[in-house]
């Protein structure tokens, strides 16, 4: 039977990333990075956990989530960061600097499938990649450690996720640019800047700030909280096909400087309008054990009865910690049920140097023409302050959080040895072990 | 009968003109060679032509009805000179790749009016006589693809690489086949064998467009020529006719291009 041509270019990009020694310095650091992170996060575990022999901190420092996922799949975002691109141009720039590119725009398939192939290609060796992660959960489990399957896939989701973003960066810089070298310097320059943009927000607020939650950095925040946000996901979805139609528009060396600007005009416009549109979604789900980013079952049935919009304007510098304890503990379980509208009135960015004023420290609530203040920013205080201001009933009875974390007090037995030599040696066995057999086999042929 | 005709294709880079002005006709079954000194425009023409570059000014007509840039990609095939393609892949998969992502190893009889009514296609699978399988057959053996097997295509030398995908091209399904120095890398005989191979690919029913530099290998395998000169067509017909333009009925083509080539940018 003739094979779809479809599959002959899935079969050649799998082929190309194979044969590729980017994929394979990816491949043999992988173990290493993840079985350091792995083993830090264990022992770390195990102290938190009470091995000193003294009392086991609270429940939320013993969750596996922020005790062993987010730590030991860290490894995955300085490998998405680092190495990944870097695998992603050379399936690009490899074809257009080798004359395989033009070749190919000689048949029937267009651009654009072509690199929806290479991007199911890529995203398939992403999730291989996650195979090490996966084995340190298998031994995580194999210690008796608890691991609650929501927050692994949620966690899982989020690195795909980043890798798709990732993946288009990279595809967009080498169909842009000249040469593999010029497509790197370009991906990390955009890498730099996201950091940079998440820095500046977090000195700054305001509209750095909103624009700073869709960095992949932010993005991926989210997901290591266990969150699903729906703004987030579609944001990088839109930026993602954004980006590879902005690939398939630069590729083709038969388009005239004039047609490709105007077409990324229309791609820019359009994707920063579904952009736009879809950070304004709120719908979310929490899928944390703990349900960190929610409030009680009771508060937030009760919550979910206001309409309308709450204006909070704090007047707190952006760095001040209270500020941030306000966002993460408070706000940000909020703007799930309501619509929060955020604004910060200090002078300068941390508040240190700031001319004390009377109302330094004052959060504002507006709900219609309704105001309150408080200068908490603990929970309670806050929602009943909320309460008061819309007049919605605060529940009269919350069930107690019963949530206690899961201490363990164990060792990484095997995991150096599977990590730090048996992975890398696995890797090197069987990629120069195939090109070994390929070569003998020319040899003979 | 002419295939299609080529109209006043210009093309720039910036302040240097690769094409000032080249018209010229490709007809059924014929190889037709585009003769020109280094800088004529030859492979930037090459490469507009299916619209892998992009062409200031031009057109592709078929019976008098302009050819769309999406059907160009149907109509021809480039092979550019100097390429290495996927080069850690074995030789003998690229075959099977272009077979099957480029429609390869198809007959060549297909039919521009059709083509044109969207009835045949690279990917359409054209029913097979045996004198087209003879000639997939002649290709390889001719090519002598068996020999190069498994070796990676970087590793190939430059005429073992020339051969590869000289043979590639040749078993592709686009009624046009658009070639840069084919002969570059070959040897003499291989080069003659080339020549006779090619020769019956167009009498299979294809047509080739040849970029050639050594004036004897065009002689040999030519049956019509395009004389370009500092971007534009300085002359075109068979080599009598040329001959005969020149004024020169006995001269090789060597002295019928000089004479042509100084005579148009005397006049």
């Amino acid at each position: 039977m003739r094979r779809h041509r479809l599959l002959w270019l899935f079969a050649k990009e799998l082929r190309e990333l194979i044969a590729s020694r980017a994929t394979l310095l990816l491949a043999v650091c992988l173990g290493p990075l993840v079985g350091h992170a792995f083993i830090t996060a264990v022992v770390a575990y195990a102290d938190v956990s009470g091995s000193g022999g003294g009392a086991a901190a609270l429940s939320q420092g013993i969750s596996p989530l922020d005790g062993l996922l987010v730590p030991t799949f860290g490894a995955y975002a300085l490998v998405s960061t680092l190495l990944l691109p870097f695998v992603a141009i050379r399936l690009v720039s490899a074809e257009k600097e080798s004359g395989a590119l033009g070749l190919l725009l000689q048949g029937p398939t267009t651009l654009g499938g072509m690199i929806s192939i290479k991007t199911i290609a890529l995203l398939l060796l992403w999730m291989l990649a996650s195979v090490p992660g996966l084995i340190a959960l298998v031994l995580w489990h194999s210690y008796g450690g608890h691991l609650q399957s929501s927050e692994v896939l949620v966690l899982l989701g989020g690195h795909l996720l980043r890798g798709l973003v990732v993946i288009a960066i990279a595809f967009a810089a080498a169909a842009i640019t000249d040469s593999a070298a010029s497509a790197a310097v370009v991906t990390l320059g955009l890498t730099l800047g996201s950091w940079a943009l998440d820095f500046v927000a977090q000195v700054q607020g305001g509209f750095a700030q909103r624009l700073a939650r869709f960095t992949p950095e932010s993005s991926l925040r989210l997901f290591e909280q266990g969150e699903l946000s729906a703004a987030v996901i579609i944001v990088s979805l839109t930026a993602s096909v954004a980006l590879l139609v902005l690939a398939t528009i630069w590729l083709h060396p038969g388009r005239s400087i004039r047609t490709r600007a105007m077409r990324t005009a229309a791609v820019l416009t359009v994707g920063l309008l579904l952009t736009v549109l879809s950070s304004q979604l709120r719908t979310s789900r929490d899928l944390s054990e703990d349900r960190r980013n929610s409030f009680s079952r009771e508060d937030e049935q009760a919550l979910r009865g206001i309409a309308g919009p709450i204006t909070v304007t704090a007047n707190l510098a952006p760095e001040d910690p209270r500020l941030t304890d306000l966002e993460r503990s408070v706000l940000h379980k909020l703007d799930r049920l309501v619509e929060v509208r955020l604004t910060t009135t200090a002078r300068t960015g941390t508040g240190l140097f700031e001319r004390p004023a009377d109302g330094y420290g004052e959060v504002w609530y507006v709900w219609r023409d309704q105001r309150r203040m408080t200068r908490s920013t603990t929970v309670p205080i806050v929602l009943e302050t909320i309460y008061d201001l819309t007049g919605v009933r605060a529940p009269a009875n919350r069930a107690p959080d019963t949530y206690a974390g899961y201490p363990l007090i164990t060792t990484p037995r095997s995991a150096a040895a599977l990590f730090y030599v048996v992975w890398p040696l696995l890797m090197v066995v069987l990629f120069v072990g195939r090109r070994r057999m390929r070569l003998s086999r020319a040899q003979g042929s | 009968m002419p295939r299609c005709v080529i109209r006043h294709f210009a093309k720039r880079f910036g302040p240097v003109v690769a094409l000032r002005d080249v018209s010229f006709d490709v007809r059924e079954s014929e190889v037709l060679g585009l003769l020109g000194p280094n800088g004529a425009g030859k492979t930037t023409l090459l490469a507009c032509l299916p619209g892998l570059q992009h062409a200031d000014r031009g057109s592709i007509e078929i019976h008098n009805s302009t050819v769309t840039n999406t059907e160009r990609r149907a109509l021809f095939f480039y092979l550019p000179d100097g390429i290495t393609p996927w080069s850690a892949q074995p030789a003998a998969w690229l075959l099977d790749f272009a077979d099957g992502v480029l429609g390869g190893s198809s007959s060549y009889g297909v039919d521009t009016n059709a083509w044109r009514d969207g009835q045949a296609s690279p990917n359409r699978a054209h029913t097979r006589d045996p004198s087209h399988d003879a000639l997939q057959t002649d290709i390889l053996r001719v090519l002598r693809i068996a020999e190069l097997g498994a070796q990676p295509i970087g590793a190939l030398s430059k005429g073992q690489r020339k051969r590869l995908l000289l043979a590639m091209a040749l078993r592709t399904p686009h009624p046009v086949l658009l070639l840069d120095e084919p002969f570059d890398g070959l040897d003499l005989q291989l080069t003659r064998d080339v020549i006779a191979l090619l020769q019956r690919v167009a009498r299979a029913g294809r047509s080739l467009v040849l970029s050639i530099h050594n004036m004897q290998d065009a002689e040999r395998v030519c049956d019509r020529l395009v004389l370009l000169d500092d971007g534009r067509t300085v002359a075109q017909g068979s080599l009598d006719e040329l001959r005969e333009r020149a004024g020169l009925p006995d001269a090789a083509l060597e002295d019928v291009f000089l004479a042509l080539a100084f005579s148009s940018s005397t006049a």
